[in-house]
């Protein structure tokens, strides 16, 4: 019987989380506890930052960790946080089937298996005030933390600004920053119809993380539990691919109870939104090589 | 092996280890590998590696050692001396004096800093040699500094509600508001432990001068001018968004490098000796942070913290009850952790439980920090213990002893928080009201 | 013999100030990174890399200056039980104390070390906005937590061989016991 303890970036109470918990009791059970899983959420083992490469060392047998942030390394990890490429949940599907195995060859490279890629909820665009048009977004300062949302702000003619997560309110209440992609989590964790009015869902992109699990450790499983552990895997993805849907609408509704105007974009708001994302995801597959053209050709079909 | 006995194994161990000497960041490090040894199987070197790495470059950090800058760029100008002969015709005849320094200092510098080991330091380094200099006893300088240094997480901005509020995603702004009047709740009952010293102790009377009159505190206002319009230009660089609250030590460092050259006190000499005073406090708080990081990451390994809230959680307590169950829990934990690891490792198997018993979490948060800040200043592993024993050269048992009227203090404060939640709560509510 | 100890002793004692003046520039490179953040915003200009870039001299600063901060007596140690002890026994303890702390430190550099290898072999490359690879900003640390192990087994090997600790004590304490004055 084997012991694995599974570090989780984000915090307990949250859809993708406890779906990691259901994922370890079932296996528990499945396997008559041959495999038992602790799951460590909130970082309270390891950071976001530190999962993949504990997980690849062995410092722990299986994490679950954000692909997007490895796409320095590896472009195809990247390839669900380029905008409006993917934006719904049929749309991510086909994004998710196209690059699985780029993903999952690029993992197996650093000594990594892909169990499976819950999806977090939507991108919308909240904004201090209505949006009807890209021209609108012309000289509003809008949150950037990394080099996409950068170059969104700079196609959109925003003036990036920079807010780390933990300054949001801060940043919004004394008007540093006026507008950001965010999903509606964001926006009721953060209870941020204290400060924004407007919501958009413009569903920008659906991240993925990713369960990873180090390929020594997945070798020396028997070969039962592992064919559990692979059923449980795909059981849990499809039911947190349904609870993301159910969890995005709840965001919605508490957002709109508590005062928040919540809007789909207008036409010609979206239409030029998608302009940008086109020119993000040429520069995207530029970026990622042979692999990014054979992706963005499997997805677009 | 159940979680009561595991822990006092790792206790004794501590203990033992603390006790021979070795420095406290080693000796957290040889702890943490002994229990990764005896309950894991993990290997124990590269996680050591990883997780020191990451909790010595947080980017949360960087202001630190900035407002430790700016601390000895004032110490070494005659702006602390200025600012007592400021206060002195304003406090010298009130009871407790200008002990209340430290803790309006520290209340002041809370609302800059989001850490108490910032505030502690850059108020200390200000405060204790003048009020040595002025015959205050050690004990009250190195308790009052200990305690009041704890503020800093208290009053916004606050790394460990930042954290909190990720981990139980609630709103960190409404945390700020919340955590606001119980700081200064606890500043005031601060000062009135300075007052009782000085009506109801002989030293303490000894203490009282004259009273000034009217003439001498006119001219005394102007030299409060510089401390004070450097603390409102830091505050206000976050108060209007120029600076997030961990890039406003930049200002404080700028700010005092003017002060010091206006007085003609920034020299060459200076600003190398300021620098070097620097590199040897950053580096101290960085092996006790790298120290720490490891422990906390063996402890999430071996499960014990976890165990012990599920143990609390397993009683089916009644809403007081739990709540006064784990303010224990956390008391005792917090001997030997520090309030943000504490959080971390428990608060998975504590917030299902808060929640179903109906407690608000903003209002929880509020009372973990105050409980966590109760642990920065509890034997043998206290974080601002270490920071005035390093400041002041005094033993560890000595500023304990120094620092345990506060400690009661802070816990008569957590029990208000209990009887009245409304002090946390009501500020944030009527903040937000138009919800 | 005596004179060459002396020799590799004053080096030693360079290399730690050495490091520590070092540990010195990185804290004001904390500053202008935290500050380029600052007036970069203001400007409405993004530039990649700056809040990582004061992380990294956060770490660089840390560890670099340990060495130094530890000949200075400013790292914390816990007094009761060495000052229980009788002369004798307070000597045996005390090094005892610096060679167990020398292991633990010594453990830490080399897994330091090893890690910055793996970034090295891996290529991996840090996930904010710097895109730098991971082994460059963890170089100056690795360096300042292996000249501190170096600084330890020194001490070690001194009080050892000499009976004598070269710790000197808290060079910045502020209120002193009595009697020491
Ligand atoms: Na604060
Ligand atoms: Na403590």
């Amino acid at each position: 019987a084997q012991n694995w303890d599974m570090p989780a970036a984000y915090s307990a109470g949250n859809f993708i989380s406890k779906s990691y918990v259901s994922f370890a009791e079932k296996i528990a059970d499945k396997t008559g506890g041959e495999l038992s899983i602790t799951v460590h959420p909130g970082g309270s083992l390891y950071g976001g930052s530190d999962i993949l490469r504990a997980v690849r060392e062995g410092q722990v047998p299986i994490g679950a960790r954000f692909l997007a942030p490895h796409a320095a390394e590896a472009p195809v990890m990247g390839v669900d946080t380029v905008p409006f490429l993917a934006t719904n949940r049929e749309e991510a599907r086909r994004l998710y089937d196209a690059s699985r195995p780029y993903v999952e060859a690029a993992l197996e490279e650093r000594g990594l298996k892909l169990l499976f890629a819950p999806i977090w909820p939507p991108q919308g665009l909240f904004s201090a005030k209505p949006v009807s048009s890209v021209a609108d977004m012309e000289g509003v300062r809008f949150r950037a933390y990394d080099g996409s949302t950068t170059r969104l702000a700079e196609l959109m003619g925003a003036i990036p600004t920079k807010t780390e997560a933990s300054g949001i309110a801060q940043a919004f209440s004394t008007g540093q920053a006026e507008a950001m992609t965010a999903s509606g989590a964001i926006g009721v964790f953060q209870k941020i119809w204290d400060y924004v009015d407007h919501f958009y869902t413009i569903n920008a992109w659906m991240p993925k993380s990713g369960v990873i699990v180090n390929l020594e450790s997945w070798n020396s499983l028997g070969d039962d539990t592992r064919s559990v552990v692979l059923d449980v895997s795909a059981e849990t993805e499809a039911a947190v691919w349904d609870e993301m849907e159910v969890q995005n609408e709840g965001y919605i509704k508490t957002m709109e109870e508590n005062g928040m105007i919540v809007e789909a974009p207008s036409d010609e708001l979206i239409g030029g939104l998608r302009e940008i994302g086109a020119t993000m995801a040429e520069e995207w597959a530029e970026s990622a090589g042979e692999v990014g053209e054979k992706v963005l050709a499997a997805y677009r079909g | 092996m159940d979680p009561i006995t595991m822990g006092l194994i790792f206790a004794a161990i501590l203990i033992a280890v603390l006790a021979t000497g070795v420095w406290v960041g080693a000796a957290l490090m040889i702890v943490g590998a002994l229990a990764m040894s005896l309950f894991t199987s993990r290997p124990i070197g590269p996680a050591m590696a990883t997780v020191v790495w990451s909790h010595i470059s947080l980017w949360g950090l960087a202001s630190l050692p900035l407002f430790i800058w700016m601390g000895e760029i004032l110490f070494r100008t005659r702006l602390s001396r200025s600012l007592f002969e400021g206060l002195s015709p304003l406090l010298r005849n009130w009871p407790g004096g200008l002990l209340h320094v430290n803790v309006a200092g520290c209340t002041a510098f809370a609302a800059i800093s989001g850490s108490s080991a910032a505030t502690l330091l850059t108020v200390g380094k200000i405060t204790m040699p003048e009020l040595k200099k002025r015959g205050y006893p050690d004990s009250m300088v190195a308790g009052t500094l200990a305690g009041a240094g704890t503020l800093g997480l208290l009053i916004p901005p606050s790394i460990t509600m930042i954290i909190y509020g990720i981990m139980v995603q609630e709103s960190i702004a409404r945390l700020f508001m919340a955590g606001l009047l119980p700081g200064l709740m606890l500043a005031g009952l601060f000062l009135a432990y300075n007052v009782g010293w000085g009506l109801f102790t002989r030293d303490g009377r000894a203490m009282r001068e004259n009273p000034s009159n009217w003439h001498e505190k006119l001219y005394a206002l102007p030299k409060l001018l510089p401390v004070v319009g450097l603390i409102v230009v830091v505050v206000g660089s976050i108060y209007t968004g120029i600076a997030a609250p961990t890039e406003a030590a930049v200002l404080g460092v700028v700010g005092a490098l003017a002060l010091s050259a206006a007085q003609g006190s920034l020299t060459v000499a200076s600003l190398r000796e300021s620098l070097m005073g620097t590199v040897r406090t950053t580096s101290m708080i960085t092996l006790l942070l790298a120290g720490s990081a490891f422990l906390t990451l063996a402890m999430g390994f071996t499960g014990l913290p976890r165990a012990l809230a599920e143990w609390v959680v397993e009683m089916e307590l009644s809403r007081t009850s739990l709540i006064l169950s784990l303010m224990l829990l956390y008391m005792v934990l917090g001997c030997f952790l520090d309030g943000i690891s504490m959080i971390v490792l428990t608060i998975a198997v504590v917030e299902p439980l808060t929640r179903s018993a109906g407690i608000d979490m903003v209002w929880f948060g509020i009372f973990i920090v105050l409980v966590g800040e109760m642990a920065l200043i509890t034997p043998p592993i206290g974080f601002n213990l270490f920071l005035v024993q390093n400041m002041t050269g005094r033993g560890l048992g000595f500023v304990s002893r120094a620092a345990a009227p506060l400690f009661g203090i802070m816990l008569i404060s957590v029990l208000l928080l209990v009887a009245f939640p409304d002090i946390a709560l009501w500020l944030p509510h009527a903040l937000t009201s138009r919800n | 013999m005596g004179g060459a100890v002396w020799y590799v002793e004053t080096a030693l004692d360079r290399l730690y100030r050495f490091c520590g003046a070092l540990a010195a520039v990185a804290v004001v490179l904390i500053a202008v990174f935290v500050g380029a953040s600052v007036v970069t915003r203001l400007m409405g200009v993004y530039v990649g890399g700056l809040t990582e870039g004061a992380g990294y001299a956060m770490a660089a600063a840390g560890s670099l200056g340990c060495a130094y901060a530890f000949g200075a007596g400013a790292h914390i140690r816990v007094d009761l039980g060495l000052n229980a002890c009788p002369p004798g026994l307070r000597r045996r303890l005390d090094q005892f104390a610096t060679a167990a702390a020398s292991v633990a430190v010594c453990f830490l550099a080399f897994y330091f070390l090893r890690m910055v290898r793996i970034s090295w072999i891996y290529g991996d490359i840090s996930d904010g906005s710097d895109g730098l690879p991971l082994w460059l900003p963890q170089l100056p640390a690795a360096i300042g937590l292996v000249v501190f192990a170096i600084a330890l087994v020194h001490a070690a090997l001194h009080y050892a061989l000499t009976g004598e600790s070269r710790i000197r004590d808290n060079d910045e304490a502020l209120l002193v016991e009595p009697g020491k004055e």
